[in-house]
């Protein structure tokens, strides 16, 4: 087994629960997204996110306006619903209960 | 210098080189690709785009003003390939079979980066990992051992395999994964390739065809570029046949050539066609002489003939391998050229002088011989003339007429033409007229005079020199001599072997004469029917 592999899957099962994360906090656009995660070292390449993003707001979890941008071309500024809310509540819990299973096999090694 | 285009993307104006543009348009589109049978994959694809202005925004901040090659590599790099993307379950269940195809088919594409003609090989060689040269060659041998059945293949493939545009499907075409690793090593071939196509073009800007070929092929219509292409084989073809055929002409021609100046050979043969071989150094001397002007005259005929049968031959060669012209060459050759066409005027004006006026010397003489039996006439035993006329060594050109003997010095012989007419009385006379040519009309008669002929009656038989010629040294004037034997009516010829060569052929059928019996009749000479 190749480690890399195993770890970039494991980073794309939690990316999605990390994306909803970023925009629960506050409204963003994918730039801000994108240098979060960045920074976290969860995705190598941008055009990772983009997909995500558009299957998520699809799925009713996000949903965005346009802002005018004087650099740029307009903006998405992606908001969370309260869908995307009652979702990520589930998936904090799922992944609490995830983090509690590592940790006790990880201990009783 | 590039050239750089002005492109939208994302609402967004942006100056970009060439290169860079085919670079970014060939990476969103297999962006577009990957995502065409997704939900929501052109939004996907906008959203993509919108990031990528606004990237590259951000670069030309920094007081830039076209977007390079570079900036666009560093962009790509950044969003990375729709390989790396990664999909997610709900991706994969829908779009599971796509997932499999970017990563591991591979497709037969046409090859339009190395191609010839459609690309067909190229492809079929990116294809299999083989050198294309095994596939053209295969297909050339094809084509002639299957009587052109397989160019008939070769379109239909040209016809139906799709031609290899985005990045994609060139590394499909070679059955490469689609990721990153890959999509960068193939930007890095395309920077090369456009870079080296640039040099390229610079140093072959010079040459008109080659730039109007240049200019056109990219903006061709995919069916009129095969037109062009084709007809740019054809045309390549015919004048590689062209060139051989120029090559095997100019090799005879310089075959033919040494021979005429040096006397190497006797008879050359170009396409069947018998070239005689004529002897110019020989007939050189006879004209002008045991002279510098020879020497001369020699030098202005070698450039003046030699010259353009190197230049058919050098074309030859430049059209088969298609060498480009050499202007330098060309020029030396052509004053060359030059300098013996005035040679050969100059001496051709001077000796054409020596050949102005006619001028004859005559001697009649009254043949002792009886009327009443058969004269005979024959030719004086000379083995030379036996075996010259039997190998046909003898030279007609208009007046200079001549049989070769190499072997001696006063090679210069002529043959007499002898007319046979009615007397009017009963004896037989023979006039002898001896002719020349010379600078004034004295100067002829006096060499028609010097010129040599023999003969002698003995017993009622007319023997006769098979030649006249010219003591030593003497210059060839265009000599003659003219024998008319003057026969009473009712007297009987007899001719030996070898007459024929000699009498006038007015009156006979050559061949009907040697060892035939003729009688003079007062309508002149008619064959004695009865054999005695």
């Amino acid at each position: 087994m190749n480690i890399e592999k195993t770890n970039a899957q494991m980073r794309k099962g939690v990316l999605e629960f990390c994306i909803l994360l970023i925009i629960s906090e506050k409204e963003v656009y994918a730039s801000d997204i994108l240098t979060k995660l960045k920074d976290a070292e969860l995705i190598v390449v941008e055009g990772t996110l983009y997909p995500l993003l558009t299957r998520l707001k699809n799925d009713g979890l996000l949903s965005y306006r346009w802002e005018e941008s004087k650099t740029g071309p307009p903006r998405k500024y992606y908001e969370i619903t309260t869908d995307g809310r009652e979702f990520l509540e589930e998936l904090k819990k799922s992944w609490n209960g995830l983090v509690d299973a590592v940790s006790n096999l990880s201990v009783k090694k | 210098m590039k050239k750089t285009l002005t492109v939208n993307i994302s609402g967004q104006v942006f100056h970009i080189d060439e290169d860079a543009y085919r670079v970014l348009n060939d990476y969103l589109q297999s962006i577009k690709q990957h995502f065409s049978k997704t939900r929501g994959g052109d939004e996907i694809y906008t959203d993509i785009e919108a990031r990528i202005a606004e990237m590259l925004k951000e670069r030309m901040q920094q007081n830039k003003e076209v977007i390079t090659i570079e900036d666009i590599s560093q962009v790509i790099q950044t969003i990375g390939d729709p390989g790396e993307f990664g999909t997610d379950t709900e991706e994969q269940s829908t779009t599971g079979k796509q997932d499999i195809n970017v990563k591991s088919v591979k497709r037969l594409y046409r090859d339009p980066d190395h191609a010839m003609l459609g690309g067909v090989c190229s492809g079929l060689a990116a294809y299999f990992h083989t050198d294309v040269v095994w596939f053209r060659l295969g297909f050339a041998v094809a084509a002639i051992v299957g009587f052109g059945a397989p160019v008939l293949v070769y379109l239909v493939l040209w016809i139906v395999v799709p031609e290899a545009n985005t990045l994609t499907e060139k590394l499909e075409m070679k059955g490469e994964k689609v990721n990153l690793s890959n999509i960068s090593q193939s930007v890095r071939e395309e920077i090369e390739k456009v870079k080296s196509k640039f040099n390229d073009f610079a140093s072959e800007a010079r040459s008109n065809y080659k730039k109007k070929s240049e200019e056109y092929t990219p903006n061709a219509q995919r069916a009129g570029y095969a037109i062009v292409k084709l007809v740019e084989v054809f045309v390549r073809i015919i004048l590689v046949f062209i060139g051989v055929i120029l090559f095997i002409i100019g090799i005879s021609l310089v075959i033919a050539f040494l021979a005429l100046v040096f006397g190497l050979g006797h008879q050359i043969f170009v396409f069947d066609t018998e070239l005689i071989f004529i002897p110019v150094p020989h007939i050189l001397t006879l004209i002008t002489g045991q002279t510098d002007a020879s020497v001369f005259i020699k030098t202005g005929l070698i450039l003046l003939l030699g010259i353009p049968v190197l230049m058919i031959l050098w074309g030859g060669i430049k059209l088969i391998f298609g060498i480009e012209r050499t202007k330098f060459a060309g020029i030396l050759f052509f004053n060359l050229w030059i300098l013996g066409l005035i040679i050969c005027v100059y001496y051709g004006y001077k000796y054409g002088k020596s050949f102005r006026y006619p001028g004859n010397y005559q001697e009649a003489r009254k043949i002792e011989v009886r009327t009443d039996t058969l004269i005979t006439l024959k030719v004086a035993e000379a083995e030379k003339f036996n075996r010259l006329i039997r190998n046909r060594e003898v030279i007609e050109i208009e007046d200079l007429k001549m049989v070769l003997d190499p072997g001696k010095k006063e090679f210069f012989y002529g043959i007499p033409e002898m007319k046979i007419e009615k007397s009017p009385g009963h004896e037989v006379e023979l006039d002898m007229i001896k002719m020349a040519k010379g600078k004034t009309g004295s100067d002829a008669d006096s060499r028609a005079a010097r010129t040599v002929y023999n003969y002698i009656s003995d017993h009622n038989t007319l023997i006769l020199d098979p030649f006249f010629i010219l003591p030593e040294n003497e210059l060839w004037r265009v000599q003659q001599v003219v024998l008319i034997m003057h026969v009473p009516v009712g007297t009987h010829l007899k001719f030996e072997a070898n007459m024929d060569e000699i009498v006038e052929d007015d009156f006979y059928f050559k061949g009907d004469l040697d060892g035939k019996i003729w009688v003079m009749s007062e309508t002149g000479l008619i064959e004695e029917n009865t054999q005695p």
